[in-house]
């Protein structure tokens, strides 16, 4: 056994920004995430996602800057709005929508005493984070 | 910047590019707008900062002139 003691792990083109491939690790790593504010709608950070598409009061879309290889990826998200106890949000996939390689719908909601049930509402912030292959 | 298009049931939707994608605002354009709609490139100011009835927005597709998605 070997072990690798090193300060920096860069790629063989010495770019900060290409990932060096480290394969038994791949499945590990996430394949992309982000941040984001759907009321200004502004992305905060993000890592594999090229925009956020606002498409109405509470729905959007994930779009990835490189697609994932298939439809079999793990999608795992909350949302706020907000910094109230009361202020949490459920995020979930959007039925019926897309959920594609390259994109994924998402809805944000809140339960609501007086419908019984979840009704849509928009988040300030919401925290995506996207494993797969 | 923010992309905009119409959606297939007469909505808007709005893109919010990453600022750290390397793609250009019209490359994400071309990617993430819809195949075959038309998208215009607007400044953010050109976008509603009142969400009150954004289900309600409306936009002429007639001024959508930067691209059609890919």
């Amino acid at each position: 056994m070997s072990t690798i003691k090193a300060n920096t792990l860069l790629h063989s083109d010495g770019s900060t920004t290409t990932q060096p491939s480290i394969p038994a690790l791949d499945q590990r790593m996430a394949k992309a995430w982000v941040t984001y504010n759907h009321q200004t709608p502004a992305i905060l950070d993000s890592y594999n996602i090229s925009s956020v598409t606002d498409r109405g009061s509470a729905k959007g879309t994930l779009n990835f800057t490189t697609a994932m290889a298939n439809t079999n990826y793990c999608v795992v998200g909350n949302a706020h709005d907000g910094g109230g106890e009361d202020d949490n949000r459920s995020f979930m996939h959007s039925n019926n929508t897309t959920e594609t390689a390259s994109a994924f719908d998402f809805y944000t909601g809140s339960v609501s005493n007086l419908v019984g049930g979840i009704i849509a509402n928009e988040a300030d912030h919401l925290s995506v984070i996207v494993f797969g292959s | 910047m923010k992309i905009i298009y119409q959606q297939t049931d007469g909505s808007v939707a709005v893109i919010t590019p990453a600022a750290n994608c390397s793609l250009t605002d019209a490359q994400t354009a071309l990617k993430d707008v819809p195949t075959g709609l038309k998208f215009k490139i607007v400044d953010d100011s050109v976008v509603p900062s009142d969400r009150t009835f954004r289900n309600a927005w409306a936009v002429d597709e007639a001024t959508l002139t930067d691209g059609v998605g890919a």
